[in-house]
């Protein structure tokens, strides 16, 4: 199974979906929206549940409950609902037989797994049978909340040469990064990190999102290595007399965002 | 059983050879005194032969000696048999004949070995003897036979139950001592009686496999008490901290205490993460996910991804690597292999000192090198710091999960790859032996 296969896959239910969600939200580029955005929890265990649905309303999330299987592939297919999270273990019908299902319905939803099961291999099934994103309990609210944003964002344009977010400008063609008409001089690695941040800007990226899609491990470091990259790309990005635009989201990872 | 009925057919089997044999020399011998003495016979003047023969049947009183001269036109001139036989030409050949009763002058008949020869006057010498001394001889053997039988049966008999019940009570004992063990007593082993035979061979594998078992169980044993104390520690400090923050009435301590808490929580977590990788690695029974790696754009990888940690810990930090070196491997866990002994580098060796990666190829094999110029690892502690969890008393204040080396160590047997940690002055140089492999036809850019 090779990863390249896998992201294709989940990036198609991405853009078939993104058609729909560009018809409902037209205008996405600031977020959380004034619309309530809903999502369906599937999950077995109250505690859990509960702590999920609190944490997510708190952010203004509209948040529905299943508590298995069979309710959940009810809910979904009645239309309620903009991403799903699911347990992988669920009673009744399993979770990942229910997104199987929905699959095949056509469904086109994010749809991402809470497992205990947190092997690779358990990973890649789970994305195999029609998940988007998958996440290993136990896991940090935030971790969880930058994942669903990630989820319900704009899928990224790819053909874009030029990227722009307040005043930092990257052109892709020439490798040239500027801010204000500064010329910031990057390492390849610090490229790409900043690259994959501007494609995100205002989204909290997770230290376990950069391992994966930026350096495509499959391991965690021991020693906290994103904090180390970012703190050398922060410092050529934000000089000494400009506002911050890398900002550090305690416990939970980076934002880049226009400086205000 | 089945044993005493093959030792008796065995038996009867030698005891019929050596009739067998015996009789057939027997009359081999008989045959050739008599053609001899006829070949002689049959040389010497008529009336010195007719003499020899009245003295040879004269004093042979067991009448068992059969001898005749004929002339030439077949009437006797002395002996005991009246006429010539008919089925008896004259070729100084034994023949083994029976002499009906008219044509002999003794009373026994039967089973008569007799020679003929012809003499230059034309007159023929026959000379005989009676087999009756090879009948006595298989009497004698079968009488043998039969008294030597029964005891042999009888000592198969005792022999085999003997055998068979010292092997039951052998096995007996095996099975005691298995039914011991299998109630969870793992020391004992089954017993061997120094003999090399199937029983004690079979005894002393399984003995070998307790001992792996052992090993084994006793490694998971002090697993579960590195377990129980490394998790421990961090468990409490978190049970205090949430303590602290349930008595507070002040919502910034109670947030300050929530936030250690969490802090101690993932560091258990990253402990319960790596051991179930190990756990992963070691068993892991998909597909063979080996490919030709190139170790040097491996270690270009790893440098770049290690340099900003290293630099900013004030280390010199350089990696070497030339042409490609290719080895078969998972590159996912070649890598991470990797990132651990870099990561434990950096780690351990003090600020100002060096640490270096390199892939080399040294005798044909490829090798990844990490050496720094850390505490060293004592010899005594090389072996042990493999085993999972630990760690140099002396680096216990150092932040980590301590089960790097444990983890690199399950990849490296996952490949049937060799780890060989050295030391050097001062420092330590761990090397990671691959398999040596060709360069693929096609290198994929992509996956690079």
């Amino acid at each position: 199974m090779t990863k390249g296969a896998l992201t294709r896959q989940s990036s198609r239910h991405y853009c078939s979906w993104y058609f729909q969600a560009t018809v409902l939200m037209p205008s996405f580029s600031a977020f959380p929206t004034s619309q309530q955005l809903r999502i369906l929890l599937v999950e077995d265990d109250p505690d859990i549940a509960q702590g999920i649905r609190d944490h997510l309303r708190s952010l203004g999330y509209d948040v529905a409950l299943a508590t298995d299987g069979e309710a959940g592939l009810a809910s979904i297919r009645s239309g309620a609902a903009d991403l799903v999270i699911a347990d992988r273990m669920l009673p009744q019908l399993d979770g990942l037989a229910m997104i199987e299902t929905v699959r095949r319905d056509g469904v086109l939803i994010p749809i991402l797994i809470l497992s205990a099961l947190g092997a690779v291999d358990d990973r890649v099934r789970g994305l195999r049978a029609g998940g988007d994103d998958y996440l290993a309990k136990p896991f940090a609210m935030d971790e969880l909340a930058a994942r669903v944003e990630a989820l319900l964002r704009r899928p990224i344009d790819h053909r874009q040469t030029i990227l722009q977010v307040g005043d930092l400008r990257m052109d892709l063609i020439d490798r040239l990064v500027q801010r204000n008409g500064r010329h910031i001089d990057l390492l390849p690695r610090e490229f790409k990190l900043l690259e994959y941040m501007m494609r995100r800007p205002g989204q909290t990226i997770t230290r376990a999102m950069f391992l994966e899609d930026v350096w495509h491990y499959r391991f965690t470091p021991q020693t906290n290595l994103v904090d180390v990259h970012m703190g050398k790309l922060r410092h050529k990005v934000d000089g000494a007399n400009e506002a911050q635009m890398i900002v550090a989201i305690p416990g939970t990872g980076f934002m880049l965002r226009a400086a205000v | 059983m089945a044993f005493a009925i093959a030792l008796t057919v065995c038996t009867i089997l030698i005891f019929g050879f050596v009739y067998w044999q015996t009789v057939r020399l027997e009359r081999e011998r008989i045959g050739s005194y008599l053609t001899v003495e006829a070949v002689q016979a049959s040389r010497e003047p008529v009336g010195r032969l007719i003499s020899i023969l009245q003295i040879r049947l004269t004093s042979d009183l067991r009448r068992v000696s059969y001898g005749a001269l004929f002339d030439g036109s077949g009437r006797r001139l002395i002996g005991n048999i009246v006429k010539r036989p008919p089925d008896l030409p004259a070729d100084c050949r034994p023949r083994r004949l029976d002499l009906s009763p008219e044509l002999t002058d003794l009373p026994a008949s039967s089973r008569i070995m007799l020679v003929a020869c012809r003499r230059a006057d034309g007159g023929v010498v026959v000379l005989g003897k009676e087999l009756d001394e090879v009948a006595a001889l298989r009497a004698v053997i079968l009488h043998a036979a039969t008294l030597g039988l029964v005891p042999t049966v009888i000592l198969a008999l005792l022999v085999g139950a003997f055998l068979s019940s010292r092997a039951l009570r052998r096995v007996r004992l095996l099975q005691q001592t298995i039914g011991r063990i299998m109630q969870g007593d793992l020391h004992e082993r089954l017993p061997t009686h120094g003999r090399r035979d199937d029983l004690d061979q079979l005894a002393s594998r399984i003995n070998l496999m307790l001992d792996e078992i052992e090993g084994l169980i006793g490694e998971i044993r002090s697993i579960g008490d590195n377990i129980a104390h490394d998790l421990r520690t961090p468990l409490s400090a978190v049970r205090m901290k949430v303590e602290k923050a349930a008595a507070a009435s002040d919502l910034t301590v109670a947030g300050e205490a929530s936030r250690s808490a969490l802090a101690d929580l993932d560091k258990v977590f990253s402990i319960i993460t790596a051991l179930l990788r190990i756990t992963e690695i070691e068993n892991r029974c998909d597909a063979d996910t080996a490919a030709p790696i190139d170790l040097a754009s491996l270690v270009a990888e790893i440098f770049d991804l290690y340099e900003p940690l290293a630099e900013g810990k004030g280390l010199n930090f350089t990696a070497l690597y030339g042409a490609p070196v290719w080895a078969r491997a998972d590159r996912h866990l070649l890598l991470e292999a990797l990132a651990n002994l870099v990561d434990n580098a950096i780690k351990f060796t003090p600020p100002g000192g060096s640490v270096r990666v390199a892939a080399v190829s040294e005798a044909a094999l490829p090798i990844l090198r990490v050496s720094d110029t850390g505490p060293g690892i004592p010899d005594t502690e090389r072996s042990k710091v493999i085993k999972r969890f630990y760690r140099a008393d002396k680096s216990r204040h150092i932040p980590g999960h301590g089960l790097g080396l444990s983890i690199v160590a399950a990849i490296a047997r996952r490949h049937a790859f060799e780890l060989r940690i050295s030391q050097s002055k001062p420092g330590t140089i761990i090397d990671l032996v691959c398999q040596q492999s060709d360069a693929p036809l096609q290198v994929d850019i992509a996956s690079q």
